[in-house]
């Protein structure tokens, strides 16, 4: 009996150092190059159980914020079936959000009457539920969601859309006090995932839309690039568009900065990467500044009109190979 | 005369219910609602008056359906096992009656654990200062018509296999069913006709307990209340498919050893 305190001396001892050194598995559980939002967690086994917890529930959190930006119309993405079959998404008539949202090619998950074969039971569960046809549909006021933005990202810091589409949410309001609220929680989920080319992105493209800042702006692509670099063999296809856009933002930044030998190095890293993007193969054709208004028209027409024909050309060769 | 023993019967799952103390597990459940809740508060009310109601309508949801399955569950299989069934046949009641006595006491317990769970859930949103609306007294009117499907759907399920089972089933169904329909929606269009008729014969049979939830039209702005046909379409389908669950259970319990 007397070695009970002993025993709940060790044990709180140890209870104690376990405490105290658990900041170390902050680099289990949080891994150290975070590139991308929701597989984050699926990097290491043993942050399973906590990461899945947070993964889990921001992705909740994600789905609800979208069902609140549609005052509850649940929204899902066309299958690949439906998309052969040419069916179109709803649309949305707003285009800031159109971006962020990608709503192109979203359905509403309970049915039109005309494509649901339930009948009966489908009227009924269209009449109880929140239903409407969405088509060309707007949004309920987002600022409503920016609480649920913060909490997602509370929860989960690598959950990058979370950063990137709050702060597009909170950068509806065009008012300075609104860019500089949008910067703020952008730079915060920066420190989280310095390395994430989406915020950086979305960063650089609030400072040149906004702000006009270009210098800036080109700080921030500049380390977007290097991360670009850095992960080129594993990046996701939505990383690897928006590394694209890395290259085609530093190229027009540098052009209009009036730096060519930056643009043409940008541009020609960007073309060894992603060989087939147009907009980067355009921009390595650029003109020199140094042509006048009238010689850059001029130059821009020759280049829209081989453009074009090539355009006819591949079309007429995919026809042929069909 | 049907109607005595009807109310003798589900007075005794009532009783019975609050002998095993099942009234704690909603008042646990609504202790969690209210913890949830500070735990929310902690972020800061201003701006998640929405997340609020829709979180409430979610809890609700979930832990009737959880509370109306454990009840409806075990009423059967524990008569027979405990061998309290041999009294309750031996007076002038047909078994038939003996389920329909079952499924309303398993209904009414269900009930008042839903309304308690409304009480707290209210108390929690008033802290939230959330504005009650007309369309919140009907989606608990309309939720009280689900949970009698699902209570008969357990029912049922337990006639058929051990109570374990039938709960697993029940809760599979009763959170998976519109997933199922969804999924079968979608892949409707993608089948041959001569295969589309089964899709159809399977929402058709499955549990459409989704339409019972006025959650998300609560829970989110502007919408209003069901009209008074839909309403008669929704009672009419509660009990419509809950008298076919009660026949499907008796089918098998008439024959039943016990």
């Amino acid at each position: 009996m007397a070695n009970v305190p002993l025993v709940v001396g060790f044990a709180c001892s140890l209870a104690l150092a376990a405490g105290w050194n658990a900041t170390n598995l902050r680099t289990v559980i949080d891994p150290p190059h975070p590139v991308a939002g929701l597989d984050v967690n699926d990097t290491s086994a043993s942050a399973s159980l906590l990461g899945q917890f947070r993964t889990n529930t921001s992705s909740w959190l994600w789905l609800r914020t979208d069902l609140y930006l549609h005052n509850g119309v649940e929204l899902r993405p066309l299958t690949n079936s439906e998309k052969r079959a040419g069916m179109q998404g709803v649309g949305t008539s707003e285009k800031d959000l159109s971006k962020a949202l990608n709503e192109d090619s979203v359905v509403t998950s309970i049915p039109s009457p005309h494509r649901d074969f339930r009948g009966w039971f489908g009227d009924l569960d269209r009449a109880t539920a929140p239903y409407k046809a969405m088509k060309n549909h707007s949004h309920n006021n987002p600022e409503q969601a920016i609480p649920l933005f913060r909490l997602m990202t509370w929860i989960d810091p690598n959950f990058i859309e979370g950063w990137t589409v709050g702060s597009t949410v909170i950068a509806r309001d065009r008012s300075n006090n609104g860019t500089e609220k949008a910067i703020q929680f952008l730079n915060e989920g920066l420190k989280q995932n310095p390395e994430s080319i989406s915020i950086l992105n979305e960063l650089a493209f609030t400072y040149i839309t906004r702000k006009k800042d270009l210098h800036t702006a080109v700080q921030y692509l500049e380390l977007s690039r290097v991360s670009a670099v850095k992960y080129r063999g594993t990046l996701r296809d939505d990383e690897k568009e928006e590394a694209t856009q890395v290259y085609r933002w530093l190229g027009l930044c540098y052009r209009d900065l009036g730096e060519r030998e930056k643009m043409i190095q940008a541009v020609q890293e960007g073309r060894s990467m992603f060989p087939d993007d147009a907009v980067l193969a355009i921009l390595a054709d650029q003109p020199p500044r140094i042509l006048t208004d009238k010689g850059q028209a001029a130059w821009e027409k020759l280049r829209t009109d081989a453009a074009k024909g090539k355009t006819a050309q591949t079309e007429a060769d995919a026809h042929n190979l069909n | 005369m049907k109607f005595r023993i009807y109310r003798a019967l589900a007075r005794a799952v009532v009783l019975e219910s609050i002998r095993r103390k099942d009234l704690w597990v909603v008042a646990i459940l609504g202790f969690l609602i209210l913890l949830a809740s500070g735990a929310l508060g902690f972020f800061g009310v201003q701006g998640l008056q929405l997340f609020a109601k829709d979180l409430a309508a979610s809890v609700l949801s979930l832990f009737s359906a959880v509370v109306a399955v454990l009840t409806s569950c075990r009423l059967l299989p524990e008569e027979i096992k405990q061998r309290t069934l041999y009294p309750l046949l031996a007076r002038p009641i047909s078994r038939l009656d003996l389920l329909i006595g079952k499924l309303l006491g398993a209904v009414i317990v269900t009930w008042i654990a839903f309304l308690m769970l409304c009480a707290l859930t209210a108390v929690a949103l008033t802290t939230f200062h959330v504005q009650f609306e007309p369309i919140m007294i009907q989606y608990i009117i309309i939720k009280m018509m689900g949970l009698v499907v699902l209570c008969a759907l357990s029912l049922t399920f337990s006639a058929y296999m051990t109570p374990q089972a039938a709960a697993t089933m029940s809760i599979i169904l009763a959170f998976g069913s519109g997933v199922i329909v969804r999924g079968l929606i979608m892949a409707y269009n993608g089948v041959g006709p001569a295969t589309q008729w089964i899709y159809k014969l399977i929402a058709a049979a499955l549990p459409q307990l989704g339409v019972f939830d006025l959650g998300g039209r609560a829970a989110n702005i502007g919408w209003s209340p069901v009209s008074g046909a839909v309403v008669l379409q929704l009672f009419l389908y509660m009990a419509t498919y809950t008298g076919a669950m009660v026949l499907i259970a008796w089918a098998k319990f008439r024959r039943q050893a016990v």
